[in-house]
C-alpha cells in the first residue's frame, strides 16, 4: 500500500523516510545519511578533536556505533591525506559473545583497508572477563565495574602501541546523556567534568575524543541499516549496570514524551563543565604499582587486580 | 485477506528464531495489531524486547519501518498496513 509521504525538508525532492521528533525535520534516506556525517564533522570541528595530521586510534567493539564511526572517519580522513585511522579493539574474553564482534571488525577493517590491533584482557591483566566474573561474589562489584576500568586502560594502551595521538570512541548522544545524569546522581563532579567530548591532554593518556557524541542511538541504528553496515546486534551477556539501566529507561521514556530531552541534558552538561572543572581538578600522580597516571597512590586497575588476587 | 511481511532484525531475529514472517489478517490492520499478533505468537521474550512497560509502547525500544519509512513519519502505531506491505523491526540495542 503506497502512502502519501511528505517530501524531505532538506532537499525538497525525494520522499522523506524519517521524522526527527526533536527538530521537526523530515529527511529522505540520502539527506539523513548526509546529516549524520555533517553532525560528526561539526563535532570534530567545534571541539577541535583532531589535527590535520593526527594518527587516530578508533576504539571498535563491532557494535553499530563504533563501526559507523569507523566508516565515517575513514571517509572524512580522505580529505586529510596526512591523517591516519587505525582500528583498536579489546577482547575482554567473553565466550560466545566477543568472537562475532571481532570477526565483524576484522572484516570491516579489511574492506576499508584500515590497519587494526586487538589487545586482550588476558594478555594485559592475566585474566579474561569470564575468569574475573568467576572470582567475584554476589553483592560485590558488577562485571561492568571491572570491564569499564580495564577497558579504558586497555584502549589507552592500544592507542599508545599504535603510536596514536588521539583515541576516538563511539559514545553516542544517549551514552553522553546517561553518563551526565549518572555522575550527577552519584555527585561525582570529577567524572562529570571529564566526560567532555573534546577530551583532555593528561600526561600518560592519549587524548580521548567522542566524535559521535551528538548522534542519538536510534539514528545510529538507522544509519547502519541504511548504509548496510553489518554489526553485532546482541548486547554483552554481562551488560546490566543497574543504575545506568534505570537512567537509560527513564531517558528513553522522556525522549518519547518530550523529544529533545537527551540533547538538553547533554548541552546543559557541556555548559556547566567549565564551572565545575576547577572545583573537580585534583593533581595527577603515578601509580605506585604500575606507574600509570592516577589521582591516588594506587590506580583503580591495580586496586581491582589486587582484590582479585586476594580472592585466589 | 491481507498478507503482511514482518522482518525482525538484531536481537528480535534471535529471539523469534526467524528473520522474517508472513502474517495473514482478515482485513486491514494497523501497526499495533501486527505487533500484538507477533507477541501472541512468540510470548514474553518479544514483549520484553519490544515493549516499554511504563509507556506500554514499542517506541522507546524499536525503530519500526513501514515499507522503508519510519512509522513516526506516517501515523505512528496507527499506520494502516495493507496487502503486500513490509514492516521492519529494528531493536535499539545499547552498546556499540
Amino acid at each position: 500500500m503506497n502512502k502519501a509521504v511528505p517530501l524531505c525538508t532538506k532537499c525538497h525532492v525525494k520522499p522523506s523516510i524519517y521524522l526527527r521528533p526533536y527538530s521537526g525535520e523530515r529527511l529522505c534516506a540520502s539527506c539523513f545519511i548526509d546529516s549524520i556525517r555533517e553532525r560528526v564533522e561539526r563535532a570534530i570541528s567545534r571541539f577541535n578533536m583532531f589535527k590535520f595530521d593526527s594518527r587516530i586510534a578508533v576504539g571498535v567493539s563491532g557494535g553499530k556505533d563504533s563501526l559507523n564511526l569507523l566508516h565515517l572517519l575513514v571517509d572524512i580522513e580522505e580529505k586529510f591525506p596526512k591523517a591516519e585511522v587505525i582500528a583498536v579493539s579489546i577482547d575482554e574474553g567473553v565466550r560466545g559473545y566477543r568472537e562475532e564482534a571481532l570477526r565483524l571488525t576484522e572484516e570491516t577493517c579489511g574492506r576499508l583497508g584500515v590497519e587494526s590491533l586487538i589487545l586482550s584482557f588476558k594478555e594485559l591483566f592475566g585474566l579474561t572477563l569470564d575468569e574475573i566474573v568467576g572470582k567475584t561474589r554476589e553483592g560485590e562489584l558488577t562485571p561492568c565495574s571491572y570491564c569499564g576500568v580495564l577497558r579504558r586502560r586497555a584502549l589507552n594502551e592500544s592507542a599508545k602501541r599504535v603510536g596514536a595521538d588521539r583515541l576516538a570512541t563511539a559514545h553516542n548522544l544517549d551514552d553522553m546523556a546517561q553518563t551526565a545524569l549518572l555522575n550527577m546522581m552519584r555527585g561525582d563532579l570529577r567524572r562529570l567534568s571529564a566526560m567532555h567530548p573534546a577530551g583532555n591532554d593528561l600526561k600518560g593518556f592519549v587524548r580521548r575524543v567522542k566524535p559521535f557524541c551528538e548522534v542519538p542511538e536510534r539514528e545510529s541504528i538507522l544509519y547502519a541499516y541504511l548504509k548496510g553496515i553489518e554489526f553485532q546486534g546482541k548486547p554483552c551477556p554481562y551488560a546490566e549496570e543497574a543504575m545506568r539501566t534505570d537512567i537509560r529507561r527513564f531517558l528513553n521514556r522522556m525522549e518519547v514524551k518530550r523529544p529533545g530531552t537527551k540533547f538538553i541534558v547533554y548541552r546543559t552538561t557541556l555548559a556547566i563543565i567549565p564551572t565545575i572543572e576547577k572545583q573537580a581538578a585534583e593533581p595527577l600522580g603515578l601509580c605506585k604499582i604500575c606507574s600509570e597516571p592516577t589521582r591516588g597512590d594506587i590506580c583503580r586497575v591495580c586496586q581491582l587486580m589486587e582484590d582479585l588476587i586476594k580472592v585466589g | 485477506m491481507v498478507l503482511v511481511r514482518v522482518r525482525m532484525l538484531g536481537t528480535l531475529m534471535e529471539a523469534s528464531a526467524k528473520g522474517e514472517e508472513e502474517l495473514i489478517f482478515q482485513g486491514e490492520v494497523d501497526v499495533t495489531g501486527i505487533l500484538q499478533r507477533i507477541i501472541d505468537e512468540h510470548g514474553d521474550i518479544l514483549t520484553e524486547l519490544l515493549f516499554d512497560k511504563v509507556l506500554q509502547s514499542p517506541l522507546p525500544k524499536a525503530l519500526i519501518l513501514f515499507n522503508g519509512v519510519e512509522i513516526n513519519n506516517l501515523e505512528g502505531l496507527r499506520t494502516t498496513v495493507g496487502d503486500g506491505d513490509t514492516l521492519t523491526l529494528l531493536p535499539i540495542t545499547h552498546g556499540g
